[in-house]
């Protein structure tokens, strides 16, 4: 044999034969059961009561010999052994599932323990959470809100007066110190139709929708959207120039000699109420700008650790259903195994117990019997005598088996009992 | 890739361990993690875990046992690492299978050397019958 074979070579399954009562032997005691049950008959006469305390003691003497047959009893509780058995793995099965649910609801409830954590601690430390947020994004926020809001008033008025002084105002030589700046550049603007009102207090806007516009394309950090930015910047700069160009112009119409050459950019260019516009409008509106852009941010971050942990809330609560839905499915399995154990509880009972055979008991008792009756046949020869005897044995017989439970024709179906 | 007939052989295998007293509780909640994690579906596990025990019975030729074992050891290198859980199960399901205690450690580590190089089954059944 190869080493190899060895190697795998099975361990021999020695059979254990139980030693079944031989044929004879089951012969031998029939025989000695009719013997007992026709002597006893003969000395007895064939007396009722006799043969009740007969039947009695054959019951008792097989129930003695059935708990002390060690290999009856086994061969008679091996269908419960091998339940039991059957019962025991199903056990098992039932703890292995209880056991992994049990462990997947603790996984459930250690997740929750983490969000709740994390929604705790992404305030104290976002960078941990992957979360790039300044220290305090609210008090920069509402700092930044602080001067935006002045700034934006600043805007709408400074644009809606230099746009009215642009385009619609008649200049005198009185109103030169407001050439630029006009306090009531809205309600003469209405005066002059509803239409240039519209028109002077929507102006501003089209300024700050350019700057909304320079902190959306900065979201985007590509070349392109530093091109457009750059563009947008140009753009709000030429047109700043244009307002101060023709508010310049007009006060220079006025303000000329005839001697003085016609107005161009360089007089524009070197004149300071140009550059006052410029500065006034332009500057202020970067500024504004990069103020608004700002508070975007702060913003973005305080609603990014909202967002955070509101993912965090819903992670919560899946994980509630999720415990819900395990904790449904154990009640059940739970209970099965209580029943299986109370089942096992009961097996190991019966195992524990003796188990009669009423199978086995009945073809002695009947042997028994046979023997009691032919003996009464035998020795009275009188008719009348011999039937009331057997009528009354007949009878005592009858509650016997009443008495013990194994009266029944289906005593097949009910082949074992246990007696504690 | 882990073969239909692999996973079947497994879930036999598995149905096999609870009828015997070597494996306890928490070695059948390990397995059952050990084919999740190997494809087998979370159904057929369950199938297993929530239904009455129909005996399965131990495959009776020394090949067909053979069979079982290296595919549980096919299993068990799926993963490219062999732990000492794994290693203890195997040895278990050697000595259920009536193989002698004394070789069983042998047993299995020619088992796994083999599953480690992917031989064919049938190479190392006509290998042990040499």
């Amino acid at each position: 044999m190869s080493a190899l074979k060895k190697m795998f070579a099975l361990k021999n399954t020695e059979s254990k034969k139980t030693e079944k009562e031989s044929q004879e032997d089951v012969k031998l005691i029939k025989l000695t059961f009719f013997e007992s049950g026709y002597g006893s008959s003969k000395q007895a006469e064939g007396n009722h009561m006799v043969f009740k305390a007969c039947l009695q003691n054959v019951y008792m003497d097989y129930k003695g010999k059935c708990r002390e047959n060690e290999n009856l009893q086994k061969e008679l509780k091996a269908p419960y052994v091998e339940e039991k058995g059957k019962k025991e793995t199903d056990l098992k099965k039932r703890k292995t599932a209880l056991g992994l649910l049990e462990e997947s609801i603790a996984n459930e409830e250690q997740k929750i323990v983490t969000y709740k954590n994390d929604m705790v601690e992404v305030k104290r430390d976002p960078e941990r959470y992957g979360l790039e947020v300044d220290r305090k994004p609210k008090a920069q926020f509402y700092l930044g809100l602080i001067v935006l809001i002045p700034i934006t008033f600043y805007l709408l008025v400074f644009y809606m007066s230099a746009s009215f002084s642009a385009f619609f105002k008649n200049f005198d030589t009185d109103d030169l110190s407001a050439a630029i700046f006009d306090g009531n550049a809205l309600s003469k603007s209405i005066e002059g139709g509803w239409l240039e009102g519209v028109f002077i207090a929507t102006i501003p806007f089209a300024f700050m929708g350019l700057g909304y516009l320079i902190h959306m394309f900065q979201k985007h950090k590509s070349w392109t959207s530093y091109f457009k930015i750059a563009i947008l910047f140009a753009v709000t700069f030429v047109f700043d120039a244009i307002l101060a160009y023709q508010i310049e112009n007009k006060i220079y119409e006025i303000q000329k000699t005839p001697d003085s050459p016609p107005f161009d950019l360089k007089i524009a260019f070197s004149s300071v109420e140009f550059w006052g516009i410029i500065f006034a409008g332009f500057i202020v509106y970067i500024i504004w700008g990069l103020v608004f852009d700002f508070i975007m941010k702060e913003y973005d971050n305080f609603d990014k650790i909202k967002s955070f942990i509101r993912t965090k809330r819903e992670d919560v609560k899946n994980c509630e259903t999720n415990i819900n839905k395990l904790a449904n499915k154990l009640i059940p399995i739970k209970e099965e195994i209580s029943g299986i154990e109370g089942k096992i509880a009961d097996l190991q009972r019966t195992i524990d117990g003796f188990v009669f055979s009423n199978k086995h008991y009945l073809t002695y008792h009947a042997e028994y019997v046979k023997g009691w009756f032919l003996a009464i046949t035998d020795n009275f020869d009188a008719l009348k005598r011999r039937d009331e005897l057997l009528s009354k044995c007949k009878e005592e017989e009858l509650t016997h088996l009443q008495e013990h439970n194994i009266d029944n024709e289906d005593y097949e179906g009910r082949l074992y009992k246990l007696v504690n | 890739m882990i073969s239909t007939e692999l996973k079947s052989h497994f879930l036999r295998l598995y149905q096999m361990a609870f009828s015997d007293d070597n494996f306890d509780v928490l070695e059948m909640q390990m397995l059952y993690k050990f084919a999740k994690e190997r494809g087998i579906t979370k159904e057929q596990l369950d199938d297993i875990l929530l239904n009455p025990s129909h005996t399965s019975i131990i495959p009776e030729s020394l090949e067909e046992k053979i069979a079982y074992l290296y595919d549980l050891a096919l299993m068990i290198w799926a993963d490219d690492v062999v732990t000492d859980d794994e290693r203890i199960t195997l040895k278990k399901y050697c000595l259920k299978f009536g193989f002698i205690e004394g070789n069983i450690e042998e047993l299995s580590q020619f088992l796994l050397k083999h599953a480690k190089d992917n031989l064919p089954k049938e190479q190392l059944i006509s290998l042990i019958n040499e």
